[in-house]
Protein backbone atom coordinates (compact mmCIF):
# COMPACT_ATOMS: atom_id res chain seq x y z
CA UNK A 1 0.00 0.00 0.00
CA UNK A 2 2.65 2.43 0.98
CA UNK A 3 4.63 1.26 -1.98
CA UNK A 4 1.56 2.14 -3.77
CA UNK A 5 1.00 5.83 -2.52
CA UNK A 6 4.79 6.39 -2.68
CA UNK A 7 4.92 5.33 -6.98
CA UNK A 8 1.56 7.43 -7.52
CA UNK A 9 2.85 10.58 -5.35
CA UNK A 10 5.81 10.53 -7.45
CA UNK A 11 3.77 10.30 -10.42
CA UNK A 12 1.46 13.31 -9.31
CA UNK A 13 4.68 15.07 -9.14
CA UNK A 14 6.31 13.80 -12.64
CA UNK A 15 3.00 14.72 -14.46
CA UNK A 16 3.02 18.18 -12.88
CA UNK A 17 6.25 18.43 -14.31
CA UNK A 18 5.54 16.88 -17.84
CA UNK A 19 2.63 19.46 -17.99
CA UNK A 20 4.28 22.47 -16.72
CA UNK A 21 2.59 25.70 -18.93
CA UNK A 22 -1.12 24.04 -18.65
CA UNK A 23 0.25 23.64 -14.81
CA UNK A 24 1.43 27.16 -14.50
CA UNK A 25 -1.69 28.55 -16.01
CA UNK A 26 -3.87 26.40 -13.41
CA UNK A 27 -1.85 27.68 -10.36
CA UNK A 28 -2.12 31.46 -11.80
CA UNK A 29 -5.54 30.97 -12.21
CA UNK A 30 -5.69 29.87 -8.33
CA UNK A 31 -3.65 32.44 -7.50
CA UNK A 32 -5.87 35.25 -8.75
CA UNK A 33 -8.53 33.80 -7.37
CA UNK A 34 -7.08 33.43 -3.82
CA UNK A 35 -5.48 37.25 -4.10
CA UNK A 36 -9.32 38.33 -4.57
CA UNK A 37 -10.63 35.90 -2.07
CA UNK A 38 -7.76 37.14 0.01
CA UNK A 39 -8.73 40.52 -0.14
CA UNK A 40 -12.10 40.41 -0.09
CA UNK A 41 -11.56 38.36 2.92
CA UNK A 42 -9.50 41.40 4.37
CA UNK A 43 -12.23 43.76 3.05
CA UNK A 44 -14.77 41.55 5.22
CA UNK A 45 -12.55 42.08 8.44
CA UNK A 46 -12.03 45.70 8.02
CA UNK A 47 -16.42 46.64 7.57
CA UNK A 48 -16.32 44.00 10.43
CA UNK A 49 -14.42 46.43 12.60
CA UNK A 50 -16.42 49.16 10.92
CA UNK A 51 -19.38 47.45 12.34
CA UNK A 52 -18.50 46.78 15.56
CA UNK A 53 -17.42 50.94 16.25
CA UNK A 54 -20.93 51.99 14.88
CA UNK A 55 -23.09 49.22 16.85
CA UNK A 56 -21.12 50.32 19.83
CA UNK A 57 -23.48 53.47 19.50
CA UNK A 58 -26.52 51.30 19.62
CA UNK A 59 -27.93 52.24 22.52
CA UNK A 60 -31.80 52.06 24.53
CA UNK A 61 -32.75 55.29 26.15
CA UNK A 62 -35.44 54.43 28.78
CA UNK A 63 -37.34 57.67 30.38
CA UNK A 64 -39.33 56.38 33.62
CA UNK A 65 -42.88 57.70 34.92
CA UNK A 66 -42.57 61.58 36.08
CA UNK A 67 -44.58 60.69 39.39
CA UNK A 68 -42.00 58.03 40.86
CA UNK A 69 -39.82 58.57 43.80
CA UNK A 70 -36.10 58.05 42.66
CA UNK A 71 -35.81 54.62 44.98
CA UNK A 72 -38.50 53.22 42.42
CA UNK A 73 -36.90 54.04 39.78
CA UNK A 74 -33.58 52.77 40.66
CA UNK A 75 -35.37 49.58 41.19
CA UNK A 76 -36.99 49.52 37.38
CA UNK A 77 -33.54 50.37 36.64
CA UNK A 78 -31.83 47.39 37.76
CA UNK A 79 -35.20 45.55 37.09
CA UNK A 80 -33.81 46.00 32.98
CA UNK A 81 -30.59 45.11 33.59
CA UNK A 82 -31.32 41.93 34.22
CA UNK A 83 -33.19 41.64 30.27
CA UNK A 84 -30.97 39.27 28.15
CA UNK A 85 -29.65 41.54 25.73
CA UNK A 86 -28.74 44.46 28.30
CA UNK A 87 -24.94 44.41 28.42
CA UNK A 88 -24.74 47.68 31.15
CA UNK A 89 -26.44 50.79 31.82
CA UNK A 90 -26.35 54.28 33.13
CA UNK A 91 -29.19 55.65 35.53
CA UNK A 92 -29.90 59.54 35.05
CA UNK A 93 -31.57 61.29 38.19
CA UNK A 94 -33.27 64.67 37.69
CA UNK A 95 -29.98 66.73 38.49
CA UNK A 96 -27.53 64.47 36.05
CA UNK A 97 -30.61 65.34 33.45
CA UNK A 98 -30.52 69.03 34.21
CA UNK A 99 -26.53 69.13 34.17
CA UNK A 100 -27.05 67.04 30.78
CA UNK A 101 -28.91 69.95 29.55
CA UNK A 102 -26.68 72.43 30.24
CA UNK A 103 -23.80 70.90 28.79
CA UNK A 104 -25.98 70.61 25.53
CA UNK A 105 -27.86 73.89 25.60
CA UNK A 106 -25.79 76.26 27.67
CA UNK A 107 -28.59 77.15 29.73
CA UNK A 108 -29.71 76.03 33.51
CA UNK A 109 -33.70 74.51 32.85
CA UNK A 110 -34.37 75.73 36.27
CA UNK A 111 -33.65 78.81 35.18
CA UNK A 112 -35.65 78.64 32.22
CA UNK A 113 -38.45 77.05 33.04
CA UNK A 114 -38.59 78.08 36.87
CA UNK A 115 -38.16 73.97 37.99
CA UNK A 116 -36.60 71.01 36.58
CA UNK A 117 -39.56 68.81 34.81
CA UNK A 118 -36.70 66.73 33.09
CA UNK A 119 -37.59 62.52 33.84
CA UNK A 120 -35.35 60.23 35.36
CA UNK A 121 -34.13 58.14 32.87
CA UNK A 122 -31.36 55.18 32.05
CA UNK A 123 -29.19 54.73 29.40
CA UNK A 124 -28.58 50.84 28.60
CA UNK A 125 -26.01 49.43 26.07
CA UNK A 126 -26.76 46.36 24.24
CA UNK A 127 -24.73 42.85 24.58
CA UNK A 128 -21.92 42.59 21.11
CA UNK A 129 -24.67 39.47 20.00
CA UNK A 130 -27.98 41.54 20.33
CA UNK A 131 -26.65 44.69 18.25
CA UNK A 132 -29.01 44.40 15.68
CA UNK A 133 -32.93 45.65 15.01
CA UNK A 134 -34.49 42.35 15.80
CA UNK A 135 -32.50 41.78 18.78
CA UNK A 136 -33.07 45.39 20.07
CA UNK A 137 -36.80 45.28 19.14
CA UNK A 138 -37.49 41.93 21.67
CA UNK A 139 -35.55 44.10 24.28
CA UNK A 140 -37.71 46.70 23.63
CA UNK A 141 -40.84 44.25 24.07
CA UNK A 142 -39.52 43.43 27.38
CA UNK A 143 -38.66 46.95 28.90
CA UNK A 144 -42.22 48.22 27.93
CA UNK A 145 -43.51 45.37 30.04
CA UNK A 146 -42.29 47.54 33.22
CA UNK A 147 -44.93 49.91 33.86
CA UNK A 148 -43.05 52.20 35.51
CA UNK A 149 -41.52 53.58 32.34
CA UNK A 150 -42.87 56.24 30.51
CA UNK A 151 -40.72 55.87 27.08
CA UNK A 152 -37.91 54.14 25.33
CA UNK A 153 -36.20 55.60 22.53
CA UNK A 154 -33.79 54.05 19.88
CA UNK A 155 -32.26 55.30 16.61
CA UNK A 156 -34.68 52.51 14.96
CA UNK A 157 -34.39 53.91 11.56
CA UNK A 158 -30.59 53.94 11.23
CA UNK A 159 -30.41 50.29 12.99
CA UNK A 160 -33.25 49.22 9.72
CA UNK A 161 -31.24 50.59 7.69
CA UNK A 162 -27.58 49.44 8.64
CA UNK A 163 -28.86 46.46 9.28
CA UNK A 164 -30.18 45.95 5.42
CA UNK A 165 -26.39 47.51 4.38
CA UNK A 166 -24.32 45.12 6.55
CA UNK A 167 -26.57 42.11 4.61
CA UNK A 168 -26.25 43.21 1.24
CA UNK A 169 -22.87 43.86 1.95
CA UNK A 170 -22.15 40.36 2.87
CA UNK A 171 -24.69 39.10 0.27
CA UNK A 172 -22.05 41.12 -2.28
CA UNK A 173 -18.80 39.62 -0.51
CA UNK A 174 -20.44 35.82 -0.71
CA UNK A 175 -21.79 36.02 -4.29
CA UNK A 176 -18.49 37.21 -5.45
CA UNK A 177 -16.57 34.68 -3.45
CA UNK A 178 -18.72 32.19 -5.05
CA UNK A 179 -17.92 33.63 -8.38
CA UNK A 180 -14.65 33.68 -7.79
CA UNK A 181 -14.40 29.73 -6.85
CA UNK A 182 -16.29 28.54 -9.01
CA UNK A 183 -14.25 30.43 -11.76
CA UNK A 184 -11.31 28.74 -10.32
CA UNK A 185 -12.38 25.41 -10.26
CA UNK A 186 -13.58 25.36 -14.04
CA UNK A 187 -10.18 26.63 -15.02
CA UNK A 188 -8.65 24.19 -13.17
CA UNK A 189 -11.05 21.60 -14.32
CA UNK A 190 -10.44 22.48 -17.80
CA UNK A 191 -6.44 22.18 -17.48
CA UNK A 192 -6.76 18.76 -15.54
CA UNK A 193 -9.22 18.29 -18.13
CA UNK A 194 -6.72 19.12 -21.26
CA UNK A 195 -3.65 16.91 -19.52
CA UNK A 196 -5.82 13.72 -19.01
CA UNK A 197 -7.06 14.15 -22.95
CA UNK A 198 -3.70 14.40 -23.46
CA UNK A 199 -3.04 11.18 -21.56
CA UNK A 200 -6.21 9.82 -23.12
CA UNK A 201 -3.61 6.60 -24.16
CA UNK A 202 -1.85 6.39 -21.30
CA UNK A 203 -4.97 5.86 -19.21
CA UNK A 204 -6.40 3.09 -21.63
CA UNK A 205 -3.37 1.42 -21.59
CA UNK A 206 -3.16 1.20 -18.03
CA UNK A 207 -6.94 -0.06 -17.87
CA UNK A 208 -5.94 -2.88 -19.83
CA UNK A 209 -3.45 -3.65 -17.43
CA UNK A 210 -5.59 -3.99 -14.42
CA UNK A 211 -5.65 -0.59 -13.15
CA UNK A 212 -8.01 0.62 -10.56
CA UNK A 213 -9.72 3.84 -11.72
CA UNK A 214 -8.42 5.69 -7.89
CA UNK A 215 -5.38 4.35 -9.30
CA UNK A 216 -5.61 6.44 -12.21
CA UNK A 217 -7.44 9.24 -11.23
CA UNK A 218 -4.69 9.99 -8.20
CA UNK A 219 -2.05 11.40 -9.83
CA UNK A 220 -4.43 13.70 -11.23
CA UNK A 221 -5.86 14.89 -8.00
CA UNK A 222 -2.53 14.78 -6.25
CA UNK A 223 -1.85 17.56 -9.86
CA UNK A 224 -4.63 19.44 -8.35
CA UNK A 225 -3.45 19.69 -5.21
CA UNK A 226 -0.09 20.69 -6.60
CA UNK A 227 -1.47 23.17 -8.53
CA UNK A 228 -3.37 24.27 -5.40
CA UNK A 229 -0.33 24.91 -3.22
CA UNK A 230 1.91 26.80 -6.27
CA UNK A 231 -1.00 29.15 -6.71
CA UNK A 232 -1.04 29.93 -3.18
CA UNK A 233 2.77 30.50 -2.70
CA UNK A 234 2.48 32.60 -5.88
CA UNK A 235 -0.89 34.63 -3.79
CA UNK A 236 1.00 34.63 -0.78
CA UNK A 237 3.97 36.36 -2.31
CA UNK A 238 1.75 39.08 -4.14
CA UNK A 239 -0.31 39.95 -1.12
CA UNK A 240 3.05 39.87 1.51
CA UNK A 241 4.08 42.75 -1.28
CA UNK A 242 0.71 44.29 -1.68
CA UNK A 243 0.91 44.58 2.65
CA UNK A 244 4.14 46.21 2.55
CA UNK A 245 3.33 48.44 -0.44
CA UNK A 246 0.40 49.41 1.90
CA UNK A 247 2.63 50.17 4.60
CA UNK A 248 4.92 51.76 2.91
CA UNK A 249 2.11 54.44 1.65
CA UNK A 250 1.29 54.43 5.48
CA UNK A 251 -2.49 53.68 4.50
CA UNK A 252 -2.12 50.65 7.41
CA UNK A 253 -3.33 53.61 9.61
CA UNK A 254 -6.22 53.65 7.70
CA UNK A 255 -6.94 50.06 6.93
CA UNK A 256 -7.15 47.15 9.30
CA UNK A 257 -3.74 44.98 7.96
CA UNK A 258 -3.43 42.47 10.64
CA UNK A 259 -5.25 39.90 9.16
CA UNK A 260 -2.96 39.76 5.51
CA UNK A 261 0.04 39.57 7.88
CA UNK A 262 -1.87 36.73 9.99
CA UNK A 263 -1.29 33.09 10.07
CA UNK A 264 -5.14 32.74 9.54
CA UNK A 265 -3.98 34.07 5.62
CA UNK A 266 -1.55 31.90 5.18
CA UNK A 267 -3.95 28.83 6.12
CA UNK A 268 -6.67 30.10 4.31
CA UNK A 269 -4.31 30.41 1.55
CA UNK A 270 -2.82 27.10 1.81
CA UNK A 271 -6.26 25.75 3.03
CA UNK A 272 -8.46 27.19 -0.15
CA UNK A 273 -6.14 26.41 -3.06
CA UNK A 274 -5.67 22.84 -2.25
CA UNK A 275 -9.51 22.89 -2.44
CA UNK A 276 -9.58 24.60 -5.17
CA UNK A 277 -6.98 22.57 -7.18
CA UNK A 278 -9.13 19.05 -5.74
CA UNK A 279 -12.01 20.43 -6.99
CA UNK A 280 -10.95 21.42 -9.90
CA UNK A 281 -9.26 17.85 -10.75
CA UNK A 282 -12.47 15.84 -9.36
CA UNK A 283 -14.74 17.52 -11.81
CA UNK A 284 -12.57 16.64 -14.37
CA UNK A 285 -11.91 13.46 -13.28
CA UNK A 286 -15.66 12.64 -12.83
CA UNK A 287 -16.54 13.61 -15.95
CA UNK A 288 -13.41 11.42 -17.92
CA UNK A 289 -12.52 8.65 -16.02
CA UNK A 290 -15.71 6.98 -15.15
CA UNK A 291 -16.59 3.71 -13.17
CA UNK B 1 -7.50 -22.40 -18.39
CA UNK B 2 -9.59 -20.50 -20.37
CA UNK B 3 -13.33 -22.15 -20.99
CA UNK B 4 -15.93 -20.39 -23.88
CA UNK B 5 -19.17 -21.95 -23.49
CA UNK B 6 -21.92 -20.53 -26.17
CA UNK B 7 -20.49 -17.20 -26.22
CA UNK B 8 -22.27 -14.56 -28.44
CA UNK B 9 -21.37 -11.35 -28.56
CA UNK B 10 -22.24 -8.42 -31.13
CA UNK B 11 -21.53 -5.18 -31.81
CA UNK B 12 -24.05 -2.82 -34.03
CA UNK B 13 -25.06 -4.63 -37.31
CA UNK B 14 -25.14 -8.07 -36.20
CA UNK B 15 -20.90 -8.36 -36.30
CA UNK B 16 -19.23 -9.97 -33.50
CA UNK B 17 -18.28 -13.57 -32.58
CA UNK B 18 -21.63 -16.37 -32.38
CA UNK B 19 -22.10 -19.37 -30.32
CA UNK B 20 -18.40 -19.77 -29.63
CA UNK B 21 -17.63 -22.64 -27.71
CA UNK B 22 -13.90 -23.48 -26.49
CA UNK B 23 -11.28 -24.19 -24.36
CA UNK B 24 -7.34 -23.84 -23.77
CA UNK B 25 -5.76 -25.82 -20.91
CA UNK B 26 -3.48 -24.61 -18.54
CA UNK B 27 0.34 -25.03 -19.80
CA UNK B 28 -1.06 -24.83 -23.27
CA UNK B 29 -0.99 -22.77 -26.47
CA UNK B 30 -3.44 -22.23 -28.28
CA UNK B 31 -3.58 -19.97 -31.76
CA UNK B 32 -6.91 -18.40 -32.86
CA UNK B 33 -6.92 -18.08 -36.75
CA UNK B 34 -9.00 -16.10 -39.19
CA UNK B 35 -8.93 -13.66 -41.81
CA UNK B 36 -9.26 -9.72 -40.34
CA UNK B 37 -13.23 -9.58 -39.17
CA UNK B 38 -13.58 -12.89 -38.46
CA UNK B 39 -13.92 -12.11 -34.90
CA UNK B 40 -10.39 -12.63 -32.86
CA UNK B 41 -9.67 -9.57 -31.15
CA UNK B 42 -13.21 -9.62 -30.35
CA UNK B 43 -12.61 -13.28 -28.72
CA UNK B 44 -10.30 -12.13 -26.52
CA UNK B 45 -11.76 -8.52 -25.88
CA UNK B 46 -14.53 -10.65 -23.98
CA UNK B 47 -11.89 -12.23 -21.94
CA UNK B 48 -10.41 -9.28 -20.60
CA UNK B 49 -13.97 -7.42 -20.82
CA UNK B 50 -13.45 -4.77 -22.57
CA UNK B 51 -16.74 -6.11 -24.22
CA UNK B 52 -19.91 -7.79 -22.89
CA UNK B 53 -21.15 -10.88 -23.78
CA UNK B 54 -24.96 -11.13 -24.82
CA UNK B 55 -25.07 -14.48 -23.93
CA UNK B 56 -23.28 -17.65 -22.93
CA UNK B 57 -20.68 -18.25 -20.32
CA UNK B 58 -16.78 -17.62 -20.14
CA UNK B 59 -14.82 -19.48 -17.71
CA UNK B 60 -11.36 -18.41 -16.56
CA UNK B 61 -8.97 -20.48 -14.30
CA UNK B 62 -12.48 -22.42 -13.27
CA UNK B 63 -14.49 -18.38 -11.98
CA UNK B 64 -17.06 -17.58 -14.40
CA UNK B 65 -16.32 -14.24 -15.50
CA UNK B 66 -19.74 -13.40 -17.35
CA UNK B 67 -21.28 -11.50 -14.88
CA UNK B 68 -18.09 -9.63 -12.81
CA UNK B 69 -18.95 -6.42 -11.81
CA UNK B 70 -16.95 -3.32 -12.96
CA UNK B 71 -14.95 -3.27 -9.91
CA UNK B 72 -13.92 -6.91 -10.18
CA UNK B 73 -12.47 -6.15 -14.31
CA UNK B 74 -9.25 -4.53 -13.18
CA UNK B 75 -8.46 -7.34 -10.56
CA UNK B 76 -9.35 -9.87 -13.05
CA UNK B 77 -7.06 -8.05 -15.58
CA UNK B 78 -4.33 -8.10 -13.04
CA UNK B 79 -4.33 -11.82 -13.75
CA UNK B 80 -4.06 -12.16 -17.37
CA UNK B 81 -0.74 -11.01 -19.74
CA UNK B 82 -1.73 -9.00 -22.37
CA UNK B 83 0.18 -8.68 -25.69
CA UNK B 84 -0.84 -6.28 -28.04
CA UNK B 85 -0.05 -5.86 -32.23
CA UNK B 86 0.19 -2.20 -31.42
CA UNK B 87 2.17 -2.65 -28.65
CA UNK B 88 0.75 -0.56 -26.23
CA UNK B 89 3.90 1.22 -24.68
CA UNK B 90 4.07 4.28 -22.81
CA UNK B 91 6.10 6.47 -24.80
CA UNK B 92 7.23 8.87 -22.46
CA UNK B 93 8.43 6.19 -19.69
CA UNK B 94 11.61 3.95 -19.71
CA UNK B 95 11.25 0.06 -20.97
CA UNK B 96 12.27 -0.42 -17.08
CA UNK B 97 9.39 1.80 -16.35
CA UNK B 98 6.37 0.02 -18.71
CA UNK B 99 7.72 -3.32 -17.91
CA UNK B 100 7.39 -2.25 -14.21
CA UNK B 101 3.70 -1.59 -14.75
CA UNK B 102 2.16 -4.58 -13.97
CA UNK B 103 3.66 -4.84 -10.29
CA UNK B 104 3.28 -0.88 -9.60
CA UNK B 105 -0.88 -1.76 -9.83
CA UNK B 106 -0.09 -4.40 -7.52
CA UNK B 107 1.98 -2.39 -4.71
CA UNK B 108 4.96 -4.93 -5.17
CA UNK B 109 7.83 -3.21 -3.55
CA UNK B 110 10.94 -1.66 -5.49
CA UNK B 111 13.41 -4.09 -4.89
CA UNK B 112 11.39 -6.70 -5.67
CA UNK B 113 10.05 -4.80 -8.58
CA UNK B 114 13.95 -4.23 -9.84
CA UNK B 115 14.78 -8.35 -9.60
CA UNK B 116 11.63 -9.20 -11.44
CA UNK B 117 11.86 -6.57 -14.12
CA UNK B 118 15.55 -7.52 -14.81
CA UNK B 119 15.13 -10.70 -14.82
CA UNK B 120 12.01 -11.13 -17.58
CA UNK B 121 14.29 -8.27 -19.34
CA UNK B 122 16.86 -10.89 -19.86
CA UNK B 123 14.39 -13.72 -20.53
CA UNK B 124 13.40 -11.59 -23.52
CA UNK B 125 16.57 -10.49 -25.01
CA UNK B 126 16.18 -6.74 -23.89
CA UNK B 127 19.60 -7.27 -21.23
CA UNK B 128 20.46 -3.66 -20.65
CA UNK B 129 17.68 -1.81 -22.52
CA UNK B 130 16.43 -0.60 -18.95
CA UNK B 131 16.80 2.90 -19.12
CA UNK B 132 15.86 3.26 -23.13
CA UNK B 133 12.52 5.27 -24.39
CA UNK B 134 10.23 2.47 -26.57
CA UNK B 135 11.00 5.43 -29.72
CA UNK B 136 14.29 4.43 -29.64
CA UNK B 137 13.78 0.85 -30.57
CA UNK B 138 12.74 -1.47 -33.32
CA UNK B 139 9.73 -3.13 -33.73
CA UNK B 140 10.69 -6.36 -32.73
CA UNK B 141 12.18 -5.15 -29.23
CA UNK B 142 8.92 -3.25 -28.53
CA UNK B 143 7.03 -6.26 -29.00
CA UNK B 144 9.45 -7.99 -26.51
CA UNK B 145 8.78 -4.85 -23.89
CA UNK B 146 4.96 -5.43 -24.77
CA UNK B 147 5.76 -9.40 -23.95
CA UNK B 148 8.25 -8.11 -21.23
CA UNK B 149 5.37 -6.61 -19.74
CA UNK B 150 3.08 -8.93 -19.84
CA UNK B 151 5.04 -11.56 -18.34
CA UNK B 152 6.34 -9.88 -15.23
CA UNK B 153 4.17 -10.85 -12.80
CA UNK B 154 3.97 -14.67 -13.97
CA UNK B 155 0.44 -14.42 -15.06
CA UNK B 156 -1.44 -18.27 -15.58
CA UNK B 157 -2.98 -17.25 -18.87
CA UNK B 158 -1.32 -14.80 -21.63
CA UNK B 159 -3.51 -13.45 -24.37
CA UNK B 160 -1.56 -11.69 -27.37
CA UNK B 161 -3.36 -10.50 -30.05
CA UNK B 162 -1.88 -10.54 -33.29
CA UNK B 163 1.31 -9.99 -31.68
CA UNK B 164 3.70 -10.35 -34.82
CA UNK B 165 1.26 -8.58 -37.15
CA UNK B 166 3.74 -5.82 -37.91
CA UNK B 167 7.23 -7.77 -37.16
CA UNK B 168 8.61 -9.76 -39.70
CA UNK B 169 9.41 -13.64 -39.97
CA UNK B 170 12.73 -13.99 -38.35
CA UNK B 171 11.38 -11.31 -35.16
CA UNK B 172 8.14 -12.88 -35.56
CA UNK B 173 9.18 -16.63 -34.52
CA UNK B 174 11.92 -15.45 -32.25
CA UNK B 175 8.55 -13.93 -30.57
CA UNK B 176 6.31 -16.91 -30.51
CA UNK B 177 9.59 -19.04 -29.16
CA UNK B 178 9.71 -16.32 -26.33
CA UNK B 179 5.21 -17.24 -25.82
CA UNK B 180 6.07 -21.08 -26.11
CA UNK B 181 8.41 -20.86 -23.55
CA UNK B 182 6.51 -19.79 -21.21
CA UNK B 183 3.82 -22.50 -21.13
CA UNK B 184 5.85 -24.72 -20.14
CA UNK B 185 5.61 -23.20 -16.67
CA UNK B 186 1.98 -23.90 -16.72
CA UNK B 187 0.40 -20.87 -18.24
CA UNK B 188 -2.20 -21.06 -21.32
CA UNK B 189 -1.52 -18.94 -24.19
CA UNK B 190 -4.07 -17.76 -26.62
CA UNK B 191 -2.66 -16.25 -29.27
CA UNK B 192 -4.67 -14.67 -32.26
CA UNK B 193 -3.06 -14.19 -35.63
CA UNK B 194 -4.04 -14.61 -39.32
CA UNK B 195 -0.53 -15.76 -40.84
CA UNK B 196 -1.13 -19.33 -40.99
CA UNK B 197 2.35 -20.10 -42.58
CA UNK B 198 3.95 -18.63 -39.59
CA UNK B 199 2.15 -21.04 -36.95
CA UNK B 200 1.93 -24.48 -39.32
CA UNK B 201 5.26 -25.48 -37.97
CA UNK B 202 4.43 -25.10 -34.57
CA UNK B 203 2.06 -28.58 -34.88
CA UNK B 204 -0.21 -26.53 -32.42
CA UNK B 205 -4.11 -26.71 -31.95
CA UNK B 206 -5.57 -23.52 -33.62
CA UNK B 207 -9.49 -22.58 -33.61
CA UNK B 208 -10.38 -21.36 -37.13
CA UNK B 209 -13.23 -18.51 -36.73
CA UNK B 210 -14.59 -17.18 -40.12
CA UNK B 211 -17.34 -14.49 -39.64
CA UNK B 212 -17.77 -15.17 -35.85
CA UNK B 213 -17.96 -18.25 -35.55
CA UNK B 214 -16.18 -21.17 -35.28
CA UNK B 215 -15.41 -23.65 -37.83
CA UNK B 216 -11.95 -25.82 -36.77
Amino acid sequence: MFNKFLYLFNEGLLSLWRTKVPSIVSSLAISVSLIIVSITYSLYLNFEYIIIDFKDSYKIEVFFNDDLSKKNCIESFNDILLINGIDKGQFIDKDMAANKFKREFKEDINDVIGRNPLPMSAIYDINEENRNYNSIKSIINEIEKNTNVESITYEKDAMIQFDNLIKNILAFIFFISLLIILVAVFFVSNTILIIIYSKKRDIEILKLLGASNQFIKFPYYLEGIFQGIIGSLISLIILALFYNILEYLSLSNYIYLDSVNSINMIVLNFSFGMLLGFLGSSKALSSYVKN
Amino acid sequence: MIEFKKVTATYKKNIGIFDVSFKVNDGELVFLMGPTGAGKSTVLKAIYRDILIDSGDILINNKNITNFSNYKIPILRREIGMIFQDFKLLNNRTVFENVSLPLRILGTPKHIIVEKVDKILSKVGLNGLNNVFPYELSGGEQQRVCIARALVNSPKLILADEPTGNLDPNVSDEILDILESFTRNGASVLMSTHNFPLIKPRKKRFIELSEGRVIV
